[in-house]
């Protein structure tokens, strides 16, 4: 089977690490941006299968991030999940008319994630 | 039932769109599920439910989640019969040690956190100087990185105080809080705080033996008294509005940020989202991506791995395009779409390689170039105003290639746009370029008519490589190969001397070695000069160090006291810089503590109740001086003599000028009993401060009124390493004194001579008297001439003391390397270091200001 690949969107290294060390030993590529930017540019032309997203982000944030993806043709079918430490119901609201498909409020567990993960690109 | 209570749990804690919680839910109601059929349970068709309701939550097929499962959750809740028992909230306690399994991780965060901490709080003190929506959203962002990856290693500590300031931060953000002087302390004590945190866990993290981590401990440090403060404010503040006290700057607009966010075309440049800096980055780091499209473009050329080179190239210019649309480039994005095109076709197979395509695409790269030198040398520019600009960029740069234009064939080529239309297209650009200017009366049209003829000239072939020119601005650089450069540079200078000067050439005349000594002389100088500005950092991070102080100590001695800075671009030695860190610390602090007077004092004084203190720099010949005056109280004349008597360092009946007055502070230990406090008494003393310039071979000088207040000006040599000197002898020794000491030499002759009584000598010249000091009898020479009628007398001077020295004989201007004395020497009087001579003797430099000190005082 091929490698899913997982484009991790967040501005602290910390967290990209965190995440290439969940998600790479199960066999997922980890592709990283440091922003909504760099996220979109990355995903231009380049299969993802998975944007786990950071909503706070210098440049561009999650949900211009999630709202530029929307209007790309090849976009919108990703799932998008934010992974972010704001749990507001008017961020999660907003998020939702993006067509984010959720978030996972951080910290989370790795074997979480991966599962999630799996399923969603399953 | 504990696994039906961990279901429970989850369906509580879950809201629209919670995927971990779903899942988790997903997986409680699958185990039970199981479990239930095992014992032939009546609930399992329900966990079954829950299970399947969360799987479409998960895949997004479900639309009303919360209310399923809110149903859900009262009938789980019926089967169990005692009320699930809540978890008591996370203890807070630093005592517990967070074990660290991947230190690559942790020290991945501490870097990141020390970097957020470091901008943090140069973001708050101008924060509290000018209100900034931008600045509070990048604290904010910054807190709450901090706060998102504590909590992932479990450092509760720095968790929950980010937590706090972050919360604080979203109040300042939604205008709910205002900025006062109180919400800057509480940010600034946080942030400082956190940076103590993250301190003792560097300590700790630098101890670890392995990459298998270790046990580390949030430190000892105190967070409680901080979280009630801010606790407290978040409580008075968050319901009541704003308060109104000590206000610096207005709330934002509601109404405002509205309008700025539904405004139809964004501008980041406007917004100063986009810095020169960072266009500056942009088109360094667009430059290296071309070299490497450029590259693969040759590569290609060449047949090498076809695939991966086209991928490569596609890449970069990729990139390049997406930056330049960032930064509002369009020419740049254009002529990147252009390529892009190509390359894609190359990719597909649509076109083949071949010697044309890699020119086009060349070419391409070269129009790049191009441009980002114009964007570097600000003739391209970014916006939406300058799309008429653009269009003459675009105009030029697809004409001046001369015979034909890569862009458009570029684009027929690939059948991305007809000929026709291509033609049209750079017709249209220039006729409205040319329209505009003429429109606007800048140009006639019969000379925009020749303008346009000679755009499609071939242009000369020199420019081709022009494009090569991109100026960096910066690189990284080993400080230790600094140093070896540095030394190496000294070694030169002396190694020159050695071969100009050699005694082997003195008995032949050889005038073409003479002109090629002047070329290398003129060469190691330039070298030398370049050698020693590389190491020249600006003023500014010293100086907001400052900014931070003023403000921590005006707050503790309830004095209103700002600052003003001036020079902070003024460049210095890094290493001086270290050095005269704390000396500027200990002026400044002395100033606060006892130079500007209470708010009281001053009115009554009739002066403004807000003291001010000024820290300027600014070059001065060979110095860096660095000026710190405040408008205080000045220094107490009197006083100071009146502990000078009594410890015995003048005479009661004594006469002395203002400035040898204030000289006296800097004797050891001299303090009034009033100047020791808390803040001042830390150990450096005025005398520490003076030594610790000497060291760097400046002086300190010291102006004050009373009533008016004091200035202290630092006097610092440029470069420590080399010195332009004169060179004479005392016996059969030789000395150097800094060029920049010496006023004039001569000849004395016995009428301007006078002995005083105390058999010392004066001299007298152009109606100066002035102390002659004789060079043999300072150091102790046993040879050396004692009359000045048969020396040379060197005028110089030292901060505020002139004098006559009484030399042998003037050997000559040098430019001398100074090292250290050899310990075998001990501490020589007055010496502030030697240089070898080109003939290998040594010459001891004469420290000026220690010598007319210890003579004349």
């Amino acid at each position: 089977m091929e490698k899913k690949t997982v484009l991790c969107v967040d501005d602290s290294p910390t967290i990209r690490k965190l995440v290439h060390k969940a998600l790479e030993p199960e066999g997922y590529e980890v592709v990283d941006a440091a922003n909504g930017k760099e996220a979109l540019d990355i995903s231009d032309g380049r299969h993802i299968d998975f944007f786990l997203v950071d909503v706070n982000m210098p440049v561009m944030d999650g949900f211009q991030f999630a709202e530029s993806l929307k209007k790309r043709d090849s976009g919108a079918t990703v799932p998008v999940v934010f992974l972010t430490t704001e749990s507001g119901s008017d961020k999660k609201q907003r998020g939702k008319e993006l067509g984010v498909r959720g978030w996972i409020v951080k910290p989370f567990e790795a074997t979480s994630l991966v599962k999630l993960v799996s399923m969603l690109t399953g | 039932m504990r696994r039906l209570d961990d279901l429970i749990k989850q369906l509580e804690g879950f809201s629209e769109g919670d995927l971990v919680t779903a899942l988790e839910a997903k997986e409680a109601a699958q185990t039970l599920e199981i479990e239930e059929r095992e014992h032939e349970g009546p609930s399992a068709s329900l966990f079954h439910e829950i299970a399947e309701v969360m799987n479409r939550i998960l895949l997004g097929q479900e639309g009303k989640g919360e209310t399923l499962i809110a149903s859900y959750l009262s009938r789980v809740r019926e089967l169990e019969e005692a009320p699930p028992v809540g978890e008591a909230e996370e203890a807070v306690s630093g005592e517990d040690g967070i074990v660290i399994d991947d230190p690559d991780i942790l020290f991945s965060f501490l870097q990141e956190a020390r970097e957020h901490l470091d901008t943090i709080e140069e973001d708050i003190l101008t924060l509290e100087r000018e209100w900034s929506e931008d600045l509070v959203h990048a604290i904010f962002r910054s807190m709450h990185t901090i706060k998102g990856v504590s909590g992932f290693i479990g450092l509760k500590k720095i968790k929950q105080l980010s937590h706090r300031l972050e919360n604080l931060l979203d109040e300042l953000r939604v205008g709910t809080i205002t900025v006062d002087s109180d919400c800057i302390d509480i940010l600034l004590q946080g942030s400082d705080r956190l940076n103590g945190l993250i301190g003792s866990l560097e300590i700790q993290a630098a101890g670890f033996h392995s990459d298998k981590g270790g046990t580390v401990y949030e430190s000892g440090a105190d967070i409680d008294d901080i979280i009630d403060k801010l606790d407290a404010i978040l409580k008075t503040n968050s319901h009541s509005g704003a308060t109104a006290s000590q206000t610096t700057a207005p709330p934002p607009e509601k109404e405002q940020k509205i309008v700025e966010h539904k405004a139809p075309v964004y501008d980041p440049y406007a917004d100063g989202l986009i810095t020169p800096e960072m266009v500056q980055k942009f088109v360094e780091e667009s430059s290296d991506l071309l070299d490497t499209a450029e590259n693969a473009a040759l590569s290609l050329e060449r047949g090498n791995e076809t695939k991966a080179n086209i991928e490569e190239a596609f890449r970069v210019i990729h990139t390049i395009k997406g930056n330049a649309g960032f930064f509002w480039f369009g020419t740049v994005e254009g002529m990147c779409m252009a390529i892009e095109g190509v390359l894609d076709a190359l990719r597909k197979g649509d076109r083949k390689v071949d010697s044309k395509v890699v020119n086009l695409l060349l070419e391409g790269i070269d129009n790049l170039r191009t441009s980002l030198k114009q964007i570097q040398s600000g003739d391209l520019k970014p916006g939406v105003d300058t799309e008429h600009h653009i269009i003459a960029e675009k105009a030029m740069n697809s004409k001046n290639a001369g015979d034909y234009q890569p862009l458009g064939d570029l684009l027929v080529e690939m059948g991305v746009a007809s000929r026709e239309s291509v033609d049209e297209a750079l017709e249209l650009q220039q006729m409205r370029l040319g329209e505009i200017l003429v429109k606007q009366g800048k140009a006639e049209p019969q000379a925009v008519e020749k303008a346009l003829e000679s755009q499609g000239k071939p242009a000369g072939k020199n420019d081709q490589f022009a494009n090569y020119r991109l100026k960096r601005k910066d690189i990284r650089v080993d400080t230790e190969r600094l140093d070896t450069l540095f030394d190496l540079m000294g070694e030169l200078i002396t190694a020159e001397a050695m071969v100009l000067n050699s005694p082997d050439l003195e008995e032949f005349d050889h005038p073409n070695f003479d002109r090629s000594a002047a070329y290398l002389s003129k060469i190691s100088r330039e070298l030398q000069e370049i050698t020693m500005t590389i190491r020249m950092i600006p003023m500014d991070g010293l100086f907001n160090k400052m900014r931070r102080l003023v403000r921590d100590l005006s707050k503790k001695f309830n004095k209103e006291i700002s600052l003003v800075v001036s020079g902070e671009e003024t460049e210095m030695d890094r290493n001086v810089m270290e050095e005269i860190s704390d000396p500027l610390v200990h002026i400044i602090r002395n100033a606060i503590d006892h130079g500007v007077e209470d708010p009281e004092s001053r009115k009554k004084a009739g002066k403004a109740e807000d003291g001010t203190i000024e820290l300027r720099a600014r070059y001065e010949g060979n110095e860096i001086w660095v000026t710190i005056a405040d408008d205080g109280g000045g220094l107490n004349k009197k006083r100071i003599l009146e502990r000078a008597v009594e410890r015995g360092l003048v005479q009661e009946d004594q006469v002395l000028s203002d400035k040898e007055v204030f000289q006296l502070i800097f004797e050891p230990g001299f303090s009034t009993a009033e100047q020791v406090s808390e803040i001042s008494g830390r150990g450096v003393g005025m005398d520490v401060v003076k030594k610790n310039l000497e060291k760097l071979r400046g002086k300190i000088d010291i102006e004050s009124q009373e009533g008016k207040g004091t200035t202290f000006t630092l006097k610092i040599p440029l470069t420590l390493a080399i010195i332009d000197a004169i060179n004479f002898t005392v016996g059969r020794q030789l000395y150097a004194i800094p060029i920049t000491d010496v006023i004039q030499f001569h000849k004395a002759v016995g009428s301007e001579l006078t002995e005083t009584e105390e058999r010392r000598q004066i001299i007298t010249l152009r109606g100066q008297v002035l102390p002659l000091i004789k060079m043999k009898e300072f150091f102790a020479v046993t040879e050396g001439k004692e009359e000045a009628e048969e020396g040379i007398v060197i005028v110089v001077r030292s901060g505020n003391h002139t004098a006559a020295l009484l030399a042998d004989e003037i050997v000559g201007y040098r430019q001398m390397v100074i090292k250290a004395l050899p310990s075998y020497l001990g501490n020589l009087r007055a010496v502030s270091g030697c240089s070898i001579m080109s003939d290998g003797k040594v010459s001891l430099i004469v420290d000026t200001g220690a010598l007319l000190g210890t003579t004349l005082q």
